[in-house]
């Protein structure tokens, strides 16, 4: 007790900054620590999943369709479906239904761009069961053919 | 000799809960979900192959392209006035080298939609707000600004300044690109980024 | 979020006046602390008396465990902040000469100045002698070029090195620390010299 009373400065920075530090490590804006760590799996296209894929049976997925309400989305057998508006994915209701679903949860939009945005801000708030589903097999592969043309040069060259 | 004790006894404390941590923590998002959900979704972040064709026409200072294809892609194909930042290195390396001017807007581009979509989101959730991207990627730019051709049987002028932008960005992306191996080379070399030098030392 | 020169650009005069008043600050530190004293600081070398490994420690590991803790509150990018270089030779065959000047006169570089600053003659002459050794260094620069710049190893940290985190460096550094201390404790009652640190 005397040792206690005698390291009581001591104790009470120390409790200060342990809860500083507690309050810092849960409180990330809502947002989970080592955000490179969380988007590990975009760096190898690891969060994609094609139709081929997800028609494998065995496996039952949450598709999160985030197009317009008035757009009829595809539907896969093996899957639920959940409509949502992608400024409402935060909603209590839909992420708690996402962040539950035991098994993979498919974002699918016509636009891949509003897909790919979604999938890194649900990633950065720890959720790891998020995938991306794509029409195409190969993504961020160039399909275009560029024709050079050597006969013309640049006027600063 | 107590106060020294006391002393000791706060670093001990202290340094056994460094040790726990990781300090790593400003590697975090540091914006709000839901902020950064209405950031992302804003029409304001994307910029569309017509304007970026306008920006590099125009020579826009205020403006640098990023492309996040590998540095094989890049080399091979590239538009004009961008640095490459592979997509790999974006993620794992300290944003503040590539995005830390203020004056400056980023866009981001990769072949299609992905890359630079989780980069727009990646580098405002770190709190970097001069971020954006270009839509469609460079899949886009082929189809609006190389391949695209006017078909109607008049054009209006602000079609025309529309086409001759184009125009005139698709020559520019041409030639760039047409040049010999060397003689690019030489031109994206100016172009990277140069990590910049800490201040401290004697030198 | 700091270092603030990494987001701000300032004025020369500016960056002078900060460099004017940190100086003020360590100067004034080191004379309160007693390291004006040639005796005092000789007293490392030979054990009666070990306040400069005391000092000079618990200030680096206060700014090591403030910097830490400052990164892990978002308020400095460590990443940010200058680390000096490492040149293998020039470090051991520096740090042997800075030594043998050390216990010779009596003062480091810095100590030399605060003692300067308080009119002690010894730090005139230390003083003298610094900046013949400056200027003979940049005489005979192009001759021992090689063995300044050689072994270099970047900028690198220990706990880099050793595969650790900065956390359990910091831990193991402050334990080692504590240890020294004790051990210095020790030698300062084997090895004490009244007469000496009577006068201090």
């Amino acid at each position: 007790m005397s040792t206690l009373k005698k390291y009581l400065f001591p104790l009470i920075i120390f409790l200060i900054l342990m809860i500083a530090v507690l309050h810092r490590s849960f409180n990330n804006s809502g947002f989970r620590y080592d955000a490179p760590r969380l988007a590990g799996k975009s760096i190898q296209g690891a969060n994609i999943i094609t139709e081929e894929q997800l028609l494998v049976p065995g496996n039952k997925y949450l598709i999160v369709n985030l197009d317009s309400l008035n757009t009829p989305g595809e539907e896969f057998y093996n899957c639920i479906t959940l409509k949502v508006n992608p400024d409402s994915v935060l909603h209590k209701k839909y992420f708690k239904q996402i962040q539950r679903y035991r098994g993979s949860v498919i974002l699918s939009s016509s636009e891949n761009s509003k897909a790919a945005r979604i999938w890194m801000l649900l990633s950065q708030k720890g959720l790891k069961q998020i995938l991306i589903l794509s029409r195409d097999k190969d993504i961020e592969v160039l399909k275009k053919e560029f024709r050079p043309d050597t006969t013309s040069v640049p006027e600063f060259i | 000799m107590e106060t020294r004790r006391k002393i000791t006894a706060i670093l001990l404390l202290v340094g056994s809960l460094l040790a726990l941590l990781p300090l790593t923590a400003n590697r975090s998002f540091i914006v709000k979900p839901k902020k950064l959900l209405s950031d992302i979704l804003a029409s304001e972040v994307s910029y569309t192959a017509d304007q970026v064709a306008r920006f590099i026409v125009n020579e826009d200072s205020t403006v640098r392209l990023i492309d996040l294809r590998s540095p094989e892609e890049f080399k091979k194909l590239n538009i004009p006035g961008s640095v490459n930042v592979p997509y790999i290195d974006f993620i794992n390396s300290d944003l503040y080298i590539y995005l830390n001017n203020k004056n400056v807007r980023n866009i981001f581009y990769s072949n299609d939609d992905f890359y630079s979509n989780y980069a727009l989101v990646y580098s405002r959730g770190l709190g970097y707000r001069n971020s954006y991207v270009m839509e469609g990627g460079l899949s886009e730019w082929f189809d609006v600004i190389i391949e695209s051709k006017f078909t109607g049987e008049r054009i209006s002028a602000r079609e025309n300044a529309i086409y001759e932008t184009r125009s005139k960005a698709a020559k520019l992306f041409t030639q760039i690109n047409s040049l010999p191996d060397s003689l690019k080379a030489g031109l994206m070399s100016s172009n990277k980024f140069s990590a910049r030098k800490l201040d401290g030392g004697c030198e | 979020m700091g270092p603030l020169s990494s987001y701000y650009v300032f004025p020369e005069w500016l960056d002078l006046l900060v460099a004017f008043l940190i100086g003020t600050g360590f100067g004034f530190a080191l004379e309160q602390a007693g390291f004006s004293s040639s005796r005092r600081l000789a007293g490392m070398f030979y054990g009666y008396d070990t306040t400069v490994i005391k000092v000079f420690f618990t200030a680096a590991i206060v700014a090591l465990v403030g910097s830490q803790l400052l990164n892990y509150f978002g308020l400095l990018n460590l990443n940010q902040v200058y680390v000096n270089e490492f040149y293998t030779g020039a470090a051991i065959i520096g740090g042997v000469i800075m030594g043998a000047g050390f216990i010779m006169g009596g003062f480091c570089p810095g100590t030399g100045l605060s003692a300067l600053s308080i009119g002690k003659i010894d730090a005139m002459v230390f003083a003298a002698g610094g900046l013949l050794g400056a200027f003979l260094f940049a005489e005979t620069y192009p001759s021992i070029q090689n063995l300044a710049n050689g072994g270099y190893k970047g900028a690198v940290k220990i706990n880099e090195s050793l595969g650790i985190s900065p956390g359990l460096f910091t831990l193991l550094l402050i334990a080692a620390a504590g240890l020294m201390f004790w051990i210095a404790e020790l030698a300062e009652k084997r090895y004490a010299r009244p007469d000496i640190t009577n006068e201090i």
